[in-house]
């Protein structure tokens, strides 16, 4: 077998751990993700606007599995720009069953360290209800447990920041969003600023400081809106939602 | 159970040897969540040392799992997961490629310019590199030379730390394919570096002259 010169070998070394993702990389494609999967297929069915989901009914049943799957899609649809918040099928059938205690939903990270989505088949009334996160697979429903736990690899937190009330912060970020839909910032920035104070790190302030930056420049405050903007962009940051703050603010792309 | 992600059994036929009730193998399809928790990392490193760019890295990294999402039902354990996934992952990087050919990007690939003083400095203390994101990109600059077929072994290999067999079931070759892939690739891998080296380095800064030079290689480049 012939062998690399020593310079290709020390690049070689140099560069092995150049193309590892961060955590971020794999929150954010994960996210996109279930953004995709769950609008296109969960969400084109069952379609719940923000004003009339209950969060509390939904903390209350499903807890930090519900957060989550809410929560993301929320992001989703602030980054789409389409204002809407769905509910899966599984969390309304969990909502219908659901008998046990309500867990709190304290926390955006499990043993797996994500949020996942459900599968748009049938089978989903089989599921358990809020008895962890949702899993994807559209197989043969027999719930088993962890079986493949010993096969895979070690799972790797992906939120660093923690929230009690996700819930009340997916409200606030949905009125927000859903009074700069009616062309109000100024009611938008005070949502914001109402999250601000309740939840000053919680587990939302990019989604809170990218869309209070398009208020701010939709209100003419640019310079304000800039530095927000400043503030949520940053070189690798390549969300939908920061499209939307730069078309706001009328900041160009730099390019990689 | 709260935490625990819920695992879904699927039977799948494992032995077909065409004898009536030939053997059923109990198999465990994986959640979405376990393979993408499994598997990032390597798709993500893969997608870009197979020639994406950073810039469409976020969209063809989703894709590979948007479509792992929606295929997840037709796995069938017949593969490893990262198998599978690999074989959706060199679907999309193709037709990435492919695109991009057709828009004229490609023969940018093998017209770059690489910073001489990365180079140099890179020659004359490697280990200096690992601190650097200029290695990285030296090393897409030279995965783009190559064809892909021989970068894919090479990364398996060199980089994945993946044994010939292994890469072998990865692209579905024969070992000795692997073998005399690898061999073609490390050479000319070796060649493309050498190039860029005396492409950075004119000759004027090898030999004493290079020496006032902080960074650059005493002697040029010793093969």
């Amino acid at each position: 077998m012939t062998n690399l010169s020593s310079e290709a070998r020390a690049l070689l070394r140099a560069a092995r751990s150049h193309d590892e993702p961060t955590d971020a990389d794999s929150h954010r494609v994960r996210a996109s993700v279930m953004a995709k999967v769950g609008m296109a297929g969960v969400g084109a069915a069952i379609g719940v606007t923000t004003s009339t989901l209950s969060f509390a009914s939904v903390g209350s049943f499903f807890g930090t599995t519900a957060g989550k799957v809410t929560a993301v899609l929320l992001v989703a649809g602030l980054s789409a720009g389409t204002y809407a918040v769905t509910r899966s099928p599984v969390a309304m059938h969990a909502a219908a069953t659901a008998q046990g205690p309500a867990r709190s939903p304290n926390a955006l990270v499990t043993s797996s360290g994500s949020s996942t989505i459900e599968p748009t088949n049938s089978e989903v009334g089989e599921l358990p209800a809020a008895s962890g996160p949702l899993t994807a697979a559209p197989t043969l429903a027999h719930a088993t447990p962890a079986k493949t736990h010993a096969s895979i690899a070690p799972r790797r937190a992906v939120h660093a920041r923690r929230t009690d009330d996700l819930e009340g912060e997916v409200r606030l970020l949905a009125d927000a969003d859903a009074e700069l839909r009616r062309g109000d910032p100024d009611a938008a920035l005070t949502r914001l600023a109402e999250h601000a104070a309740k939840y000053p790190s919680g587990a939302l302030v990019d989604e809170r400081e990218g869309v209070r930056a398009i208020a701010l420049c939709r209100a003419g405050r640019f310079s304000e809106g800039r530095a927000a903007a400043d503030r949520f962009l940053s070189p690798t940051r390549k969300s939908s939602l920061a499209a939307r703050v730069r078309a706001a603010c009328a900041i160009e792309k730099t390019s990689d | 159970m709260p935490g625990v992600l819920t695992t879904r059994i699927a039977f799948a036929n494992q032995v077909d040897d065409g004898t009536p009730g030939a053997e059923r193998v109990l198999f465990a399809r994986p959640s979405f969540e376990e393979v993408y928790q499994q598997t990032f990392p390597f798709v993500w490193r893969t997608v870009r040392r197979l020639g994406v760019g950073d810039s469409t890295r976020d969209d063809v990294a989703q894709e590979v799992f948007v479509t792992v999402y929606r295929r997840l039902s037709e796995f069938q354990g017949r593969s490893s997961v990262k198998t599978w996934v690999f074989n959706i992952l060199m679907g999309i990087v193709r037709n990435y490629r492919r695109s991009r050919r057709r828009k004229g990007k490609a023969q940018a690939l093998s017209s770059t310019v690489v910073d001489p003083a990365i180079l140099a400095d890179a020659a004359a203390d490697p280990s200096e590199l690992a601190s650097r994101a200029q290695a990285g990109r030296i090393l897409h600059q030279l995965l783009d030379e190559l064809s892909e077929e021989k970068a894919v072994v090479l990364v398996m290999a060199d980089l994945e730390g993946m044994t010939v067999p292994e890469i072998a079931e990865l692209v579905n070759a024969n070992v000795n394919t692997v073998y005399s892939r690898l061999r073609a690739a490390r050479r000319e891998f070796d060649e493309t570096l050498a190039r860029m080296h005396a492409r950075a380095i004119p000759p004027r800064m090898r030999g004493a002259g290079a020496s006032n030079r902080p960074g650059a290689i005493r002697g040029g480049i010793s093969r």
